[in-house]
């Protein structure tokens, strides 16, 4: 399943082309560690035991005068045949244990194999280890043994998360309607499928079973004298503490940095294996210049029926612009916008996700992105100043585009709907929750007081866009921003958050509405903006500029709503005509 | 839950029949099967120990010949010391630091801080707790001495143990805070918080903190039971009187029903603690469905 693009990933990746030249130094140790330095490791000289560090002896010798340098070196090769084995072990006992788990048929079985799996994960790998060491009896090989089985039940999890929903995919399906045996089924249409993160899995592991390897040996659990490893050398290295502490940081510095290196490769062949990184260039990033094309220069107007200077501005703003710092330079997704909102109207402003309509919103309610500059000649709401800060409460509500998150799950609706009342108006309980109830009568909420006690998991996703509304009118703001307030609703909660908002127009209310849906914008904007890479291309009255755009742009959204006439692929067409 | 005591039950009686059969020799293995009931059929045994695990009988120790019961109520209590302490310690120190490190890098904010910190939580996560241990030892106990380097006298002789213990586990939980402190603080229910322009204070206290706080908690769960993992190795670094250096006693004179019922306990602590962890959780979280009635 390597493909070349996952190699070429890959390798543009310092940290990962590091890390496998790490795991080739230790491989290469490994090899050649025995044949130079055996007979180094080996040699028993009393007269140079328990030696400090010194020039032939750089990490200084043990009881016997071996030199613990070249003892950590050999110790290599056996440290990681051992790791490798225990991860193969692993590997096979978890594959085989998580895909049987993926193929049982019934729901109840599965579910009882599934808290059986969960239940094992509980436990600490090493004590899990511990005791089939001790079943096996101390060594080597036992260790391995105890450590692979100990470590296959996180194999077993990742197999069957994964198998599970590959064979909910529509491959599967269609090879089981074909007729193939189950256990074809698993291993030639699902095995492959999560053969990429079990590669991934299994260097990650052997830097794990590695660590518990010499956790084993450094107990006495794992290899026995005459052979070495790390574990035992560091457990030897402890006893001479006093004498030789050099001789502790060999083994030590070993396994760390061995650990680390394997940990690193995994995590590097993880990030190659995201497509992302797959492209060959980085994604153009939108400069404010170029972004519109040709036609974004030019700002199609459409003059407005009549304009008054003495109507009651709800929302000013000028020249607002919004940059943010980035490696190669700033980037402006909010360039030079002006508009106001009048008391009792409803501005949209339309266009695809990047084109800097949300930020706009955000911008003016105050909560843009922490590294954001955001920068305007004016931002007024009801006549007052917003850009000096702090701003004043109660000036902007807002309704976000998920209702599942935008209400705190941790907090009941009355703190959320009362908090800013008693913040900031000085309300007791009491008299805030009073408020609050009669916002929620005005969003037409059923059973407000029960609701009030509620969380919001337990409202509906229409329920919770009203909460959301109310929590504004409670201050009685004269703005409301909503972004996208009706993307995530079906289509009869819709239409009630719609109505709603009609009403609040009525009461004088000045409303904001971002959306990308032209659909929601004709149906109740009274002007609408149209913006395109941090721009206003095109504004007017909502009839005009649905009706006649005059920016190819706008024409492209304006298509872009399906409609029951029309065949709705020639949005695709479109696009690909103007872009 | 019903399964892990289900599982519980069926570590006892198989281990035993094979500890005595691969490696002991057949005088010492005729004196084992009998100590142990092995000539009884396996579910009569099954039986008899399930009889005195709930009676507290446990069997006696080869080696010392004083009861399983009382070894383990001498040790267990220094373990869950050195484990607790260990908590107290990852806790105290990840997820404060997890939730500041994630306020102070919210939204892309302070790239360096944000890679200084991965690189060093995943540095300290990969050494192993054993091997922290060793090292404290070398350099705190030995080259600078400030602390005991093995025993268990008075709250000083906990500071090397405990942080070797925490370390990693902290380290993680740091992380794990931090990841989630960011995707709390990006979330549009943080955004309304803010838009209400309630203090600071009251942002990251009310709104923030407790939707962070249940999935830290979440993982402190699983990171209770890994230490109580690192804590048996541990133990064996410092002398620490615990059950850890006890079971690896026992595993060296070949003293079963010690090892056996160590292996019991430590099972049972860990379900016990998972336990407590569910519980905990339901309490906090209002979506939890144990609270829904």
């Amino acid at each position: 399943m390597l493909s070349s693009l996952y190699v070429r990933a890959f390798f543009k990746d310092r940290a990962g082309v590091l890390a496998l030249l790490g795991v080739l130094v230790v491989v290469l140790l490994a090899i050649l560690g025995p044949i130079f330095a055996q007979d180094a490791a080996t040699r028993i000289d009393a007269s140079a035991a328990g030696g400090g560090s010194s020039a032939a002896h750089w990490l200084g010798t043990d009881d016997l005068g071996r030199d613990v340098l070249a003892r950590t070196i050999v110790a290599t090769r056996l440290s990681l045949l051992l790791a490798i084995s225990a991860t193969l072990i692993a590997g096979v006992v978890g594959v085989a244990w998580g895909l049987t788990l993926a193929s049982v048929q019934h729901p109840r079985m599965r579910a009882v194999g599934s808290n059986i799996l969960n239940v094992v994960l509980a436990f600490p790998p090493i004590i899990v280890a511990i005791f089939i060491a001790v079943i096996l009896g101390v060594g080597g090989r036992s260790a391995a043994i105890a450590v692979g089985v100990a470590v296959a039940p996180r194999f077993a999890r990742v197999v069957y998360t994964l198998a599970s929903s590959v064979s909910a995919r529509e491959y599967v399906h269609a090879a089981r309607v074909l007729g193939l045996s189950r256990r074809r089924v698993l291993l030639r249409h699902i095995l492959p499928n999560v053969a990429d993160t079990l590669w991934i899995a299994t260097f990650l592991e052997i830097s794990g079973a590695l660590l518990f390897i010499s956790a084993l040996s450094f107990l006495g659990l794992g290899v026995q004298p005459l052979a070495f490893d790390w574990g035992s050398l560091l457990t030897s290295g402890l006893d001479n503490m006093y004498t030789t502490p050099a001789a502790v940081l060999g083994p030590a510095v070993m396994i760390v940095v061995t650990g680390l290196v394997f940990g690193f490769l995994g995590e590097a062949v993880a990030r190659a294996g995201n497509p992302q990184r797959w492209a060959v260039t980085r994604p153009k990033r939108l400069s404010p210049r170029s972004a519109g094309g040709a036609g974004s220069e030019v700002l199609h107007e459409h003059r407005l029926a009549e304009t008054s200077a003495n109507e009651e501005m709800v929302l000013r703003v000028e020249n607002l612009s919004v940059t943010i710092p980035t490696e190669d330079g700033e980037f402006c997704p909010v360039n030079q916008v002006s508009f106001e909102v009048r008391k009792g109207e409803v501005l949209g402003i339309v266009g695809e996700s990047g084109s800097g309509k949300s930020l706009t919103a955000m911008s003016i309610a105050g909560i843009a992105p922490a590294q954001a500059q955001v920068v305007a000649d004016r931002l007024e709401i009801a006549g007052e100043d917003q850009l000096d800060k702090p701003r004043r409460a109660g000036q902007v509500a807002m309704v976000f585009q998920d209702p599942m998150n935008s209400l705190n799950p941790a907090l009941r609706i009355t703190t959320q709907m009362t908090e800013s009342l008693r913040a900031h108006r000085g309300l007791t309980a009491a008299a805030a929750s009073l408020k609050a109830l009669n916002a929620l009568r005005d969003v037409h909420l059923t059973n407000p007081e029960t609701r009030m006690r509620q969380y919001p998991h337990e409202l509906s996703g229409g329920m919770r866009q009203r909460v959301s509304v109310a929590m504004g009118l409670v201050m009685s703001t004269p703005l409301l921003l909503a972004d996208e307030p009706t993307t995530a609703l079906d289509v009869t909660t819709q239409a009630q958050v719609i109505s709603l908002l009609r009403d609040l127009r009525a009461e004088g209310m000045g409303i904001v509405i971002v959306s990308h849906d032209m659909g929601v914008i004709g149906e109740i904007c009274d002007r609408v903006l149209v913006m395109y890479g941090g721009r206003i291309v095109e504004r007017g009255l909502v009839e005009k500029v649905l009706t006649s755009p005059q920016h190819p742009y706008t024409q492209t959204l304006i298509d872009a709503v399906p409609d029951i006439d029309d065949d709705s692929g020639r949005w695709l067409g479109k696009t690909e005509a103007t872009s | 839950m019903v399964a892990s005591f289900a599982m519980l039950r069926l570590i006892p009686g198989d281990p035993a029949r094979r500890i005595a059969g691969s490696n002991v020799g057949p005088a010492e293995l005729e004196q084992i099967r009998q100590g142990l009931g092995l000539n009884d059929p396996i579910l009569t045994q099954l039986k008899d120990y399930v009889v005195g695990v709930f009676t507290g009988d446990l069997g006696t120790s080869y080696s010392s010949q004083q009861p399983v019961s009382t070894i383990i109520a001498d040790r267990l209590p220094k373990t869950l010391e050195l484990a607790g302490a260990g908590f107290v310690l990852a806790v105290g120190i990840g997820i404060p630091l997890g939730l500041l490190v994630g306020a102070l890098t919210r939204d892309g904010l302070r790239p360096r801080l944000s890679a200084a910190f991965t690189g060093t939580t995943s540095f300290v996560q990969s050494i192993p707790d054993y091997l922290l241990a060793a090292l404290l030892v070398l350099l705190f106990a030995v080259l600078i001495p400030v602390f005991p380097v093995a025993g268990a006298s008075g709250v000083i002789s906990l500071v090397l143990p405990a942080t070797a213990v925490a370390a990693g586990a902290a380290a993680i939980l740091a992380r794990v805070t931090r990841v989630e402190t960011l995707a709390v603080l990006s979330a549009d229910y943080v955004r309304a918080a803010r838009v209400k322009q309630l203090s600071t204070r009251r942002i990251y206290g009310v709104h923030v903190l407790p939707n962070v706080m249940t999935s830290a908690l979440t993982i402190s769960g699983l990171i209770l039971t890994a230490l109580v993992g690192g804590t048996v190795v541990v133990e064996n670094v410092f002398a620490w009187p615990g059950l850890g250096t006890e079971l690896v006693r026992a595993i060296s004179q070949r003293d079963y029903p010690v090892v056996q019922a160590i292996v019991l306990m430590l099972g049972v602590t860990i379900v016990i603690v998972n336990l407590l962890v569910d519980v905990l959780i339901s309490a906090l979280d209002p979506r939890s469905l144990l609270r829904a009635s």
